[in-house]
């Protein structure tokens, strides 16, 4: 309760310094909007707000469930043997640093203008940082505990989902983090970028209509709904399975 | 003490090459283990004893010869070679030492059984009861090892195997660790193969001693003393003063295989 006393403060006193800033220096609503008319568009948008963040966070979550499935798979398929591991180490080092908009063009190409291309885009920016920290994890596990699972006759998937990934659980965790927002960012910039196809999209074809129809206060409302999403989830999901688990465990520091 | 014999290692070698680089890690050894017995191997760090321990468990593959287990050739790690690593972080942290004792016991047998009543059992044998809903990081060293050992006893191997797993206890703790132990194999009968650089500890716990150095064995000694062991005895500190011998001051034996025969007849009264 104290921790969330001190985070609304926290959360007031940014809003109160911003509300400064605007009256002080006087700037015009289209390029520094009150906090009253962005909560004014919040209310007025309600309904389209609702829809579009609906719409965004189901693009999130099938592209971010397929890439964690994918990850696993190439995780797991990187310790059945030397060659694996090399493979899935030089297609990292190829692919992780290219900006998941940057296959958008290519994506539109394959699969037009629409869902399924945001969704090549979102699965594509949250693989590599998965498999990254997916690799990492199994990599690090202690010897003994993996050998404990060797001696008990376990191999193979059982010893993976048995042993290794409760054992490399805080990179999986932190992977996860890093996957999620990834994929947000994806979704949004890939919105931005071509807009979206047949009136459906998400917050980012939002901003994209308000920024288009100088609707500034719009756009910082949507700014917000990101913003509360990654709150939202940071606090209820990510927190609440790191106490129950590697907090729980003490298998990290704090 | 039944005469059966458990463990057969015959010539074994085992040569690890990195890159071009050859290095022994044991040569040739043989030796046999009787069932029920109390075996420790003794040497400096990087004598080979650990390799050997870790070719046994079926961790390492041999480069040659063979390691047979009641008439069984060992090729991988099983749960009947069961190994007790020094390291403190060998239990899983994500279980409670219950959960810990459980996983062991349905990853071998995969049938039904009131396994929580069986692991609680474990637990008291090594002197840990009322801990089972404990996690690791809750444990002392020397409870950890406790817990290990019950995790391990819990399985029912037909081995156990110890690399120093009392390492990295402190004194006052490793001594209730090695009563806890002989107490644990006279109660349970299971036959332990005990890794250490300690000679007291050797000598203190097990029926018979092998001496290794550079990746060789260079002798077995018998320890017939009566149990518990009588320490103040003027016999057992000038066995424990010999066995010291066969050490220089580098801590590798100083007599070779020829001359062992000897001396361990002088040895084993």
């Amino acid at each position: 309760m104290r921790d969330f006393v001190s985070k609304l403060a926290f959360i007031l006193l940014l809003a109160l310094a911003w509300e400064i800033v605007r009256i002080t220096c006087d700037y015009p609503v289209l390029l520094f909007p009150g906090i009253a008319s962005i909560a004014g568009a919040l209310w007025v948008e309600k309904v389209d707000l609702i829809s579009k963040t609906l719409f965004s966070l189901k693009i999130i979550g099938t592209g971010l469930a397929v890439a964690v499935c994918l990850a696993m798979l190439a995780t797991f398929i990187s310790f059945c043997g030397k060659i694996f591991a090399e493979i899935v180490s030089d297609l990292m080092a190829i692919m992780h640093p290219l900006p998941g908009i940057a296959i958008l063009p290519v994506a539109i190409l394959w699969f037009g203008i629409g869902v399924r291309s945001i969704l090549f885009v979102v699965v594509f920016s949250a693989l590599w940082p998965l498999i990254n920290h997916f690799y990492a994890g199994f990599r690090s596990i202690p010897i003994n505990q993996l050998e404990v699972g060797k001696n008990l006759g376990l191999a193979g998937w059982e010893l993976a989902l048995k042993v290794m990934l409760p054992a490399s659980f805080p990179h999986v965790l932190s992977g996860l983090r890093t996957g999620w927002a990834r994929a947000w960012q994806a979704s949004v910039a890939a919105e931005l970028v071509f807009g979206a196809a047949g009136g459906q999209g998400g917050l980012g074809w939002y901003l994209y209509k308000k920024r288009f129809m100088m609707e500034t206060p719009g756009v910082f409302a949507g700014m917000l709904i990101i913003v509360l999403i990654g709150i939202a989830v940071e606090y209820l999901i990510f927190a609440g399975i790191e106490n129950r688990t590697i907090r729980k465990w003490k298998t990290i520091i704090n | 003490m039944s005469l059966e014999e458990l463990l057969t290692v015959s010539n074994v070698t085992k040569i690890y090459e990195t890159g071009k680089n050859k290095v022994v890690g044991v040569q040739n050894i043989s030796f046999c283990v009787r069932r029920g017995e109390f075996v420790s191997i003794i040497g400096h760090s990087g004598c080979g004893k650990s390799t050997l321990l870790r070719c046994i468990a079926g961790f390492e593959k041999i480069t040659e010869g063979s390691i047979y287990l009641s008439g069984q050739k060992v090729k991988r790690p099983e749960p009947n070679r069961f190994m007790v690593f020094q390291g403190l972080d060998q239990l899983f942290p994500w279980l409670t030492l219950k959960e810990n004792i459980i996983f062991a016991m349905k990853a071998v047998d995969k049938g039904r059984g009131n396994f929580a009543e069986r692991a609680e059992q474990y637990l008291e044998l090594v002197g840990l009861e009322g801990f089972g809903d404990f996690y690791p990081y809750q444990l002392s060293g020397g409870m950890k090892q406790r817990a290990a050992i019950a995790r391990a006893l819990s399985v029912k191997p037909e081995l156990l195997l110890m690399d120093e797993p009392f390492g990295s206890l402190d004194a006052f703790t490793r001594r209730a660790m090695h009563e806890m132990l002989l107490e644990v194999w006279q109660r349970t009968g299971v036959t332990i193969i005990f890794v250490t650089h300690d000679l007291e500890e050797a000598v203190e716990l097990s029926d018979k001693i092998l001496v290794f150095s550079k990746g060789r064995l260079r002798g077995i000694l018998e320890n017939h003393f009566s149990r518990p062991r009588e320490k103040d005895k003027s016999s057992y500190r000038s066995f424990l003063l010999k066995v010291s011998n066969f050490f220089d001051d580098d801590g590798r034996a100083s007599l070779d295989s020829r001359e062992l025969p000897a001396a361990e007849a002088k040895l084993a009264f």
